[in-house]
């Protein structure tokens, strides 16, 4: 068995793991932690008297103090009445990317994994280079473009962006997952009459469900961080901003409601967090899956 | 094939002409998030006078709001009027994306004094002036009597000095808040202390840079000295920081504008006083406007302008500086009877709009912001004598004038 660890093994496995979650979670655990104090302790520091070294209640008293609450919870609601709506928005404008992109990555990685044509490396490799741009190099063009076929302020605006940026990297990751699954299989539907197509929907894709999920998860995550971007600049309809152009709200003329902004910044991603809860299992089966011959 | 390529042409063509053919719309970019009622009004008033003309107005976070009308600029399809930093006008002007804008001779003997040189450049005015502040000291009365002085206008640097020490040496305070992050209010601050010791940026009328002097010296090693009796690391702290650890009695007095008594707890005695003066000079302070820019291309610009003017005088700005609790843009003593800023509190922040200087333009507005917190930041860390940071930053703003 190869899962016997010893000692000093176990103990080496589990510190490396502690320091990569630190890393990872460090930014939350500040968020949280800011998004319970009251604005007035947001930035305070114990002052330490020259010459005297920090004690150990004012160093904690760094990350905890007395009058931490969960104000900011209830007033961020007030402060911008339209945070349940930029909510909805975000988790429904990742979807319909994600759903739209899935829509064309399928049948392109399948004519990808599975067939010769000219020009096939070309345009993977252009598929690539789409990747090296970001969106801001390319909002100017894009703008002139959604102008001109009047999206401007409309969810198609932050949709068709969204989708047209995911779908080569999906196409490469699903690409790469279906030419390992096994072609005598397709084989053996064609010996018995089914079509390309009837193949591809009834022995392929349920094959393929981890890669699936990987590949959605993938679009989705993308999706929803690529919002910001096209949001401030194609759109202008408050019903239509996501989250993370909503979040801005929270910075006044003077002020920035810090705790509040972090407050709803956690509230924002708790969707997307019970998402991933559930599709946990899915995730690991298809990063894993094809590892080993078997 | 030729038909193919003959109907891909036609599509082109057609898509061509699909191109804006828009309605006379004049499309403004209000910073704040919301339309206030007064706007509305004169957004109103505006198409009723103009009928077929509508207003395009748009409310936009301040987050973004700055950015938002560069964009759409840059895009080719500029905005026709929108609330930007004054000191972004320069830039804009030079490169030929805002144009110049009339102001009345009875307009501009209306502004306050020093109000219209934050917008001026080459001869020209760049935008009409719109939100305007002005800044002074709030001092904790509480933690300066527990220090066992007396809460006193320091009037002097010396007399600010002791009075920072002794809250700092004997409350668990610090002394004075003070910025060092890399923020435009870090160098803000700075200009505040500058101009209440005469010393200045650039020469109005040459423009050429005038801050390596020994007035510039010497308040940079004020700022040094009053690290000592500071907020621990000022580095890592702009203005609105500050505010919250002024509220939580953390700092004994730091500077703000006239909005700071509405953001300062109820239960802190204060007083507001003018920022000290230096040993050579007398008491200033930072003259800052925010303005509306016509862009270049819009539909219609002189409509554009026209809506501009309207946005910035009278009753709808009455409104802004009021509502906003900003220093008077315009001088409505001479306009109306009752005037919000009468109070003593307001004439902390009124009076000293004659002997204060302005936010300098530059075309390259960074390079300033640059030069000067860097010399600001060296002084805190203690890089260089006060002398070399200041010529160094001063070769810096040359490069971005």
């Amino acid at each position: 068995m190869m899962d016997k660890y010893s000692l000093p093994h176990k103990i080496l496995i589990y510190f490396s793991i502690a320091l990569f979650l630190t890393f990872m979670l460090l930014p939350f655990v500040e968020m949280f932690i800011a998004s319970l104090r009251p604005l007035t302790h947001l930035f305070s520091r114990p002052k330490i008297p020259v010459g005297e070294t920090m004690s150990f209640v004012d160093f904690m008293s760094r990350f905890w103090s007395d009058k931490m609450s969960f104000q900011a919870y209830r007033d961020m609601w007030v402060t911008v009445p339209h945070l349940p709506r930029y909510i909805f928005n975000s988790v429904f404008l990742a979807t319909a990317v994600t759903i739209m992109s899935l829509i064309f990555v399928v049948p392109a990685a399948y004519a990808y994994a599975r067939f010769n044509f000219r020009g096939k490396s070309v345009s993977l490799t252009l598929f690539l280079a789409v990747n090296m741009f970001s969106g801001a190099v390319l909002l100017i063009p894009l703008y002139k473009l959604l102008r001109m076929y009047g999206m401007l302020n409309t969810y198609w605006a932050m949709i068709i962006p969204g989708v047209a940026f995911l779908v080569p990297t999906g196409i490469w990751l699903l690409k790469s997952f279906l030419e390992k699954i096994p072609y005598e299989l397709e084989e053996a539907a064609f010996v018995d009459g089914a079509s390309r197509l009837y193949t591809l929907r009834r022995v392929i894709l349920p094959l393929a469900v981890p890669g699936l999920v990987v590949v959605g998860v993938a679009i989705f995550i993308g999706a929803y961080a690529q919002q910001f971007l096209f949001a401030i600049t194609f759109n202008q309809n408050r019903d239509y901003m996501p989250l993370p152009a909503g979040i801005f709200e929270f910075i006044g003329y003077q002020d920035v409601l810090w705790n509040e902004m972090m407050a709803a910044s956690l509230v924002g991603v708790l969707p997307v967090l019970v998402i991933f809860l559930f599709m946990q299992k899915h995730l690991i089966a298809g990063l894993t899956s094809g590892a080993v011959k078997q | 094939m030729k038909n193919i390529k003959k109907a891909l042409f036609l599509a082109l063509i057609g898509a061509g002409f699909m191109a804006p053919v828009q309605a006379a719309e004049v499309h403004m970019i209000l910073c704040g998030g919301e339309i206030r009622p007064a706007d509305q009004i004169v957004i109103d008033a505006f198409e009723a006078k103009y009928p077929g003309v509508t207003v395009n107005a748009e409310a936009v976070p301040w987050g973004t709001c700055q950015d938002k009308s560069m964009t759409l600029a840059a895009a080719g399809d500029p905005v026709g009027l929108a609330y930007i930093g004054s000191r972004t006008l320069k830039q804009l002007g030079r490169s030929g994306l805002i144009v110049p804008v009339d102001i009345s001779e009875e307009m501009q003997a209306l502004y306050q004094p020093g109000v219209l040189a934050t917008v001026s450049d080459g001869g020209q005015f760049w935008g009409y002036p719109h939100a305007f502040s002005t800044k002074a000291m709030f001092i904790n009365c509480g933690l300066v009597e527990a220090a066992g002085e007396a809460c006193v206008a320091p009037r002097t640097w010396t007399g600010l000095y002791n009075m920072a020490k002794a809250v700092n040496d004997n409350t668990s305070a610090a002394g004075i808040g003070i910025t060092g992050k890399d923020f435009d209010n870090t160098m803000h601050q700075f200009l505040n202390y500058l101009y209440s010791n005469g010393g200045t940026v650039s020469d109005a009328a040459t423009g050429e840079i005038t801050f390596n002097s020994p007035e510039t010296i010497e308040t940079l090693e004020f700022y040094g000295k009053l690290a000592g009796v500071a907020q621990e690391g000022p580095m890592g702290y702009e203005r609105s920081q500050l505010t919250q650890l002024y509220n939580d009695g953390q700092i004994g007095m730091y500077i703000n504008g006239p909005w700071g008594a509405g953001q300062h707890n109820a239960n802190i005695a204060e007083i507001v006083v003018p920022i000290p003066a230096g040993p050579s000079g007398e008491s200033g302070t930072l003259l800052i406007t925010d303005s509306m820019a016509v862009f270049k291309g819009s539909a219609d610009e002189a409509l554009a302008m026209e809506l501009a003017q309207m946005m910035t005088s009278g009753e709808a700005q009455y409104d802004l500086d009021m509502s906003w609790g900003l220093t008077p843009i315009l001088q409505y003593d001479k306009m109306r009877d009752d005037v919000y800023y009468s109070t003593d509190y307001w004439q902390t922040f009124v009076a000293p709009i004659g002997s204060g200087g302005p936010e300098p333009m530059f075309e390259d507005f960074k390079a300033l912001q640059m030069g000067i917190n860097s010399a600001i930041q060296g002084m805190i860390l203690g890089e260089g004598s006060a002398a070399d940071l200041v010529a160094e930053a001063a070769e810096t703003l040359s490069e971005g004038l």
